[in-house]
């Protein structure tokens, strides 16, 4: 009796365990659907915000980095799927083309704002630089973010104070690797560290998987650290944190009141990291730091040849390769190292290097940025911790190059070509045997600018040597009115590191020579493509900016259209009624250019737009008596014929008195446009 | 309605329609927009010749500098027309026509139903001035009547057409740009 009612008991539970086990399995595909039906309306919502925003806002990045974080939370739904099939080795690895930096780039911003608030800096470090050498790989982009991902989610869970740091770094697999085949290889070493202990248990299917990508010739180690400052894991339980499911620390009380790391995901991090052929660990650190540091390898295949990534999410401007100078953040031109050229730039002029001057708040990332400019790329750094210190740095720094510069006589400077950013004409340089010197500061004004400071920059800008190029980087906010400033400086949301650093180094090149520029906008002068400015803002250079108009119409309305489209070129517009008038203003403007009295008059207008008929005095008219009196002056201003007509005899009429071009009355931007450009290429 | 609640309840369907279906399609959303209806509304207005590709040139020079352009020229054109056909309303009228100022007005008056975009009034003007040519009163009559009710529907539709914009900007939302 007893017995029976145990076992009705027991079979009982059985079936109970059996379903819930079932509902378990129903209730996640149904949470699955349910989430990724509000994931489809949040996507749908980003789609008509954008329709609303205007496109040069940014409110327009906040809802690219929306939609990416979206594609993160769809991914991370996915993987929950995967999850059973990575642990039950079913889990293929995706091969696709991607940019390594770019992925870097983004995983590290996607905590920066997070870390921000709770004052950790979230950095990337690019170590020796190699990374830019191999950027372009193929591999499982998704499964590798989702690694990084992990790692740094949890560093951002226990770091309450600090920074964390994600260093990579790459290389062509050597001899050592073929440790990594043989099992049981307790003591295996990747890169330097010999204090890193692996455990190697692999399947035959891991190994299989070893042997064919690192059989291919183009096979690239990447190793990868995740380091923080915080909580730190102790020792007996560092083992333990792969095994899925455990929660290092129970009693956790975060400040921001989140959860205990889950554990979760390290198991199947180290699972993945497998399947790519390497391994993870933690590293230890120095005594006396605080914090942990994982590290891990993987193999990928390195790409060479440089393909437009369309499929990143964070690419908001695809740019062509061409195309520098309206180049937006995010975005990686060439395969070519920008390191490498400037590093091979510093060799030659080794012996009187630029110096940088660093004021960053965040004492790791100053820490990182000074090493990696001084060792990989052979600049001078200054480092100025406190605000007391600029001042004193900004002289010594000015002092020590105008030493040196008044002793060098006569060293132009020397224009690079930069906007081909990669292309620098070494055997002219070493020609002139002069170096190109800089100096750059870089400024973070989060914490505001203080008037000593303020002084001290302009201070420096006196009197500034001038075979050295001066460039300025401001961090979040420029020290004053952004108008005030310079065209040279620029200003640069924080944070510093992987595309933005890439731009400030690139910035330290480019010597735009104004003539040099000048010279090229006039040329291009009716070039569609939008120059971007030192700043990288798209100042919106317009065709006609600087040149002054004057349209002649006696028709209210034709006048109207054609002012506001002459105005949206860019040019300062100036009407007139009738051809009196035109004759009128022509005069004033000549008469009073001589009363000035430069030797050679410029003329009161660049051009005039001329309707053939009107009251008073007709087109034709006007045109033949401005001709009368520009010849007075040696001048002659271009006039476009505003016409109606297009029959032969209107045709010469237009000419024989004088004007240089005709267009149909309903003209507007483009066509005006095509008019100036024809006449400025016949004139030319 | 709002157009705000529109698209938020549009989107709230389309999301419960997920769940039971898991289709997607979002490009419906612009259809109940108050906005598209205007574009719609556009479209048949160039479909149909009222209005021809010189109207969205003077729509691209409208900007947020200069908002009300487009409805600024186009009063202007109301008003040089209006102009227009009471002069040739009562130059048609006199025993004498003088047909060279009728031949002018009319031509004035393609040119700026040319520049606005006006286009079956423009297309009216070319056989008027054939008529003026012949010198043919009557036939000009003719044209001048047919002028008037083109001109009538083209204000009209106009009218129509700056109404829902107002109204679109007066529920919040933005004018969309046609290129």
């Amino acid at each position: 009796m007893y017995l029976c009612s145990a076992l009705i008991k027991q079979m009982e539970a059985t079936q109970q365990a059996e379903r819930k086990s079932m509902n378990k399995s129903t209730a996640s595909a149904r949470a699955n659907h349910d989430v990724r039906a509000s994931l489809a309306g949040i996507s749908g919502l980003i789609w008509m915000c954008r329709v609303q925003a205007s496109p040069q806002s940014e409110l327009v990045k906040y809802l690219d980095h929306m939609e990416s974080c979206k594609n993160d939370l769809l991914d991370i739904l996915n993987s929950i799927l995967d999850e059973n099939k990575i642990e039950e080795g079913k889990k293929q690895l995706k091969e696709e083309e991607f940019n390594m930096e770019e992925l870097l780039e983004h995983v590290v911003n996607i905590y920066y704002p997070n870390g921000a608030m709770k004052n950790v800096d979230v950095l990337l470090d690019p170590c020796d630089g190699s990374i830019a050498r191999f950027s372009r790989v193929k591999g499982d982009r998704i499964e590798l973010q989702r690694i990084l991902n992990n790692l740094l989610q949890n560093a951002d869970k226990f770091t309450s104070e600090g920074h964390i740091t994600l260093r990579a770094w790459a290389r062509k697999p050597g001899f050592e690797e073929s440790s990594n085949l043989a099992p049981n290889t307790s003591n295996s070493s990747i890169g330097c560290m010999p204090c890193l202990r692996l455990q190697n248990d692999e399947s035959s299917a891991e190994v299989r998987i070893l042997n064919r990508v690192q059989q291919d010739p183009n096979c690239v180690e990447f190793i990868f650290e995740v380091d923080d400052t915080g909580k730190g894991i102790p020792k007996e339980k560092q083992k333990s944190v792969f095994e899925n499911y455990v929660q290092v620390n129970d009693q956790t009380t975060s400040v921001h009141g989140s959860q205990a790391g889950t554990g979760l995901g390290l198991g199947i991090t180290q699972s993945l990291v497998r399947l790519m052929g390497g391994e993870i660990g933690i590293v230890d650190k120095q005594i006396g730091e605080k914090g942990t540091c994982f590290r891990f390898n993987i193999f990928l295949i390195a790409c060479d040849q440089p393909q437009l990534q369309e499929h990143q999410a964070t690419s908001v401007n695809c740019a062509k390769e061409e195309d520098l100078e309206s180049q937006l953040e995010g975005d990686y031109i060439s395969n070519d190292s920008y390191y490498h050229s400037v590093a091979s730039d510093n060799s030659i002029t080794s012996h009187q290097k630029s110096n940088v001057i660093l004021f960053i708040k965040e004492e790791e990332r100053s820490r990182v940025l000074r090493r990696f400019m001084m060792n990989v790329l052979g600049l001078k750094v200054h480092v100025v911790n406190r605000h007391e210190q600029f001042p004193q740095t900004l002289k010594k720094v000015k002092g020590k190059i105008t030493n040196s510069s008044s002793s060098s006589c006569k060293s132009k400077e020397i224009p690079l070509s930069a906007l081909d950013g990669t292309e620098i004409d070494i055997s002219s340089f070493q020609r002139r045997g002069r170096g190109l010197r800089f100096i750059l500061i870089i400024i973070d004004t989060s914490d505001g600018l203080t008037r000593e400071m303020s002084r001290a920059m302009a201070e420096l800008r006196k009197d500034f040597p001038k075979n050295v190029s001066l460039r300025v980087v401001w961090l979040d906010k420029p020290g004053v009115d952004e108008d005030k400033l310079p065209s040279t400086d620029i200003v640069i949301t924080k944070p510093l590191h992987g595309s933005r650093l890439f731009r400030v180094l690139k910035f330290t090149q480019d010597i735009k020579d104004d003539t040099t520029s000048r010279i090229k906008t006039q040329q291009h002068l009716l070039v569609q493509d939008v120059p971007v400015d030192v700043n990288g803002r798209s100042c919106k250079k317009l065709p006609l900016t600087g040149k002054k108009i004057l349209v002649v119409e006696d028709d209210r309305m034709l006048l109207m259209i054609c002012k506001t489209a002459v105005s949206r070129l860019g040019a300062t517009t100036y009407t007139c009624k009738n051809g009196q008038e035109a004759l009128d203003e022509v005069c004033k403007g000549l008469s009073e250019q001589r009363d000035i009295g430069p030797s050679t008059p410029s003329p009161p207008f660049d051009y005039i737009l001329m309707d053939c008929e009107m009251p008073e005095m007709d087109g034709f008219e006007a045109t033949k008596c401005i001709r009368k009196e520009e010849a007075r002056y040696g001048i002659r201003i271009p006039i476009i014929a505003f016409t109606a007509h297009t029959e032969k005899e209107e045709i010469d009429k237009i000419f024989q008195a004088g004007m240089d071009y005709y267009l149909p009355k309903e003209s507007k931007g483009e066509e005006i446009l095509k008019a100036i450009d024809y006449i400025e290429h016949t004139k030319v | 309605m709002e157009v705000g609640q529109l698209q938020r309840s549009f989107v709230e369907y389309m999301a419960s329609l997920f769940r039971e279906i898991s289709a997607f399609a979002f490009v419906f959303v612009v259809i109940l927009d108050l906005s598209a209806l205007e574009l719609m509304y556009f479209a048949v207005l160039i479909q149909k010749g009222f209005l021809d590709a010189q109207f969205s040139q003077l729509q691209q020079l409208q900007d947020d500098s200069n908002p009300d352009f487009v409805v600024e020229v186009v009063s202007l054109f109301f008003e040089d027309s209006e102009r227009l056909i009471n002069d040739l309303t009562m130059a048609l009228d006199q025993p004498n026509v003088d047909f060279k100022q009728v031949d002018a007005h009319v031509h004035q008056l393609k040119g700026s139903s040319s520049s606005v975009g006006a286009q079956r009034v423009k297309n009216c003007c070319v056989p008027f001035r054939n008529c003026c040519e012949e010198q043919n009163t009557e036939t000009c009559l003719r044209c001048l009547q047919q002028i008037k009710q083109e001109y009538l529907l083209v204000k009209n539709k106009l009218q129509t057409l700056f109404e829902l914009e107002q109204q679109i900007v007066a529920a919040g939302g933005a004018i969309p740009m046609v290129q």
